[in-house]
């Protein structure tokens, strides 16, 4: 988990809700963003690394919705 | 006729349109049992009873004087409290929006009262469409006609039950990840998530602009399939009507059948037997890696959601649900690359998909949840230390169809023994809604258990 997300985080809970970062629900919220952070950043590089960087780099993210609208991409 | 509510929508549509039975009877007797179970379910946010009635009466009188409206002519549905209705009230189940009233009407719910269809009321639903489980901070649980202790599966929570508890012939909702399929399998009802894109999300609340699908309740495959022609224009019901002889599903080797309760594994080995007695042949497919594709969906969905909500996150904060708060707070920490690669990743998941097991089958035939219907008790936990870990899990099994942007039909299985249902949930090729629904209906022909309503 990057720092610069937990630091986010805290800073949000502290500007935007006025919250104090080290009670607990600022506890449970920081926590969660780290697990949520972490899987994602794990899942994507994960298959990133299988599919190689040469299938990502021509990916078009239209070609998503061509494939299920039934045309040839 | 005192048992009308217990009907399928399309023999009630086509008794009203034979003339022997009146749609202001059949929406008075679903009001009636709405606002009489409403107390004990909480199905509905608002019953809407007097226009109802008078657009009733106007129906009826268009039939006798030989003008149908079409094929849902005086049927009542309702629909989550998501589907904008020019003029009325439309909550998306939350505080912040709980007196909004919409200038526009989703062209859905447009094309369905074109169609016919009387609209009865709002249904319950997850705050902003976020919960799999049927709890709302604001608008309390709802409970599950089958056993009220139990949850009904969400964010669509009052279409799932309302259907069950046949107080409407069918409903419209929205799945992002589960959210059609999760409450009509928990509530023993037909859902279904079509092809991404398929349906107009027009007039509809957003959560995720990527993910979100429309999609509708039923208490059969044909009347889904009734539904969907009418909101696609394209035909549907005609398939069902084919042999399901020949067909294959296929079975994948892997992910789905991992660590299944007893009951769920039971039940469906009962259904692949019946459908293998309807002449349905399975395969063992081998799939590509899915264990991290609701990882990905997450990567998606999450900051297209925090996207939406960050001038209420910042300014009312205080007025989203603890648990909803936390799972919006999480999208604002992704960064934009883990979102970019996740949609690019998305592309080239579906096209492992259609050129491995989708080019060896029909359909994929598999659980839509590892565990039986959870109390309401396991799964109440706000935004509690373990909330990603429940969520998580109850959703494992529907998520990755949301993020491959596939159909996906539910329809029941058979009951555990406890007596809540089970189904069954069928994974398409893109806009193969007609293949899903033609078997799914010959199981549903053949087994009978869509016809059973729940003990209350």
């Amino acid at each position: 988990m990057p720092t610069s997300s937990n630091a986010f985080a805290r800073d949000w809970l502290r500007l935007a809700q006025g919250i104090d970062p080290d009670n607990a629900m600022a506890a449970r919220t920081d926590a969660l963003i780290r697990s949520s952070h972490a899987a994602v950043d794990r899942a994507t590089d994960k298959a990133c690394a299988r599919q190689g960087s040469e299938a990502l780099f021509d990916v078009r993210m239209e070609r998503f919705a061509s494939i299920l609208a039934g045309r040839t991409p | 006729m005192t048992d009308a509510r217990h009907l399928t929508l399309c023999e009630a549509a086509d008794a009203i349109a034979r003339g022997t039975l009146t749609s202001e009877s059949l929406v008075a007797q679903c009001i009636e049992a709405a606002k009489a179970l409403n107390p004990r379910l909480n199905a509905f946010i608002a019953v809407e009873a007097d226009e109802a009635l008078a657009r009733a009466r106007d129906i009826d009188r268009e039939r006798a004087a030989g003008r149908p409206r079409g094929p849902l002519h005086g049927v009542p549905l309702a629909h989550k409290d998501m589907y904008y209705r020019a003029g009325k009230v439309s909550s998306c189940g939350s505080k912040i929006r709980r007196d909004f009233v919409p200038k526009i009407t989703s062209s859905l719910v447009a094309r369905l009262e074109s169609a016919g269809a009387v609209t009865i009321g709002r249904l319950h639903m997850a705050e902003f469409a976020m919960g799999p489980t049927g709890h709302n901070a604001h608008f309390g649980r709802c409970r599950n006609p089958w056993d009220e202790s139990r949850i009904t599966g969400g964010s669509s929570s009052g279409s799932g039950a309302a259907v069950a508890a046949r107080l409407v012939f069918a409903s419209l909702g929205s799945d992002t990840g589960g959210s059609v399929r999760l409450p009509a399998a928990m509530c023993g009802v037909v859902g279904l998530k079509p092809t991404q894109g398929l349906l107009a999300t027009d007039g509809m609340m957003g959560l995720s602009e990527s993910l979100d699908c429309p999609g509708p309740l039923a208490r059969s495959s044909r009347d889904i399939a009734r539904l969907m022609e009418v909101m696609t224009g394209r035909p549907h019901e005609a398939a069902l009507d084919g042999s399901v002889a020949g067909l294959v599903l296929g079975v994948p080797t892997s992910f789905y059948w991992n660590d299944l309760a007893e009951p769920i594994a039971h039940c469906l080995d009962r259904a692949r037997r019946v459908l293998e007695g309807l002449g349905v042949r399975f395969v063992d497919v081998a799939i590509p890696e899915h264990g991290e594709l609701a990882d990905l969906a997450d990567a998606v969905w999450t900051p297209e959601a925090a996207a939406i909500h960050l001038p209420w996150l910042r300014t009312r904060p205080g007025d989203y649900g603890e648990q909803v708060r936390a799972r919006l707070t999480q999208g604002l920490a992704i960064s934009a690359t883990a979102y970019l690669r996740a949609r690019q990743l998305r592309t080239l998941a579906l096209e492992a998909m259609l050129a491995g097991p989708l080019s060896a089958c029909d359909a994929l035939f598999v659980p839509v949840m590892r565990s039986t219907v959870p109390t309401d008790a396991a799964t109440d936990i706000a935004a509690g230390t373990g909330m990603r870990k429940v969520l998580a899990e109850i959703a494992a099994l529907t998520r990755p169809l949301s993020y491959l942007g596939l159909p996906g039909l539910v329809t029941p299985a058979g009951f555990d023994p406890a007596g809540l249902p089970i189904a069954l949930q069928l994974i398409g090729r893109p806009l193969g809604e007609p293949t899903l629904l033609r078997i799914a209906n010959a199981f549903e022909q053949e087994t009978r258990i869509v016809v059973q309503a729940p003990p209350i």
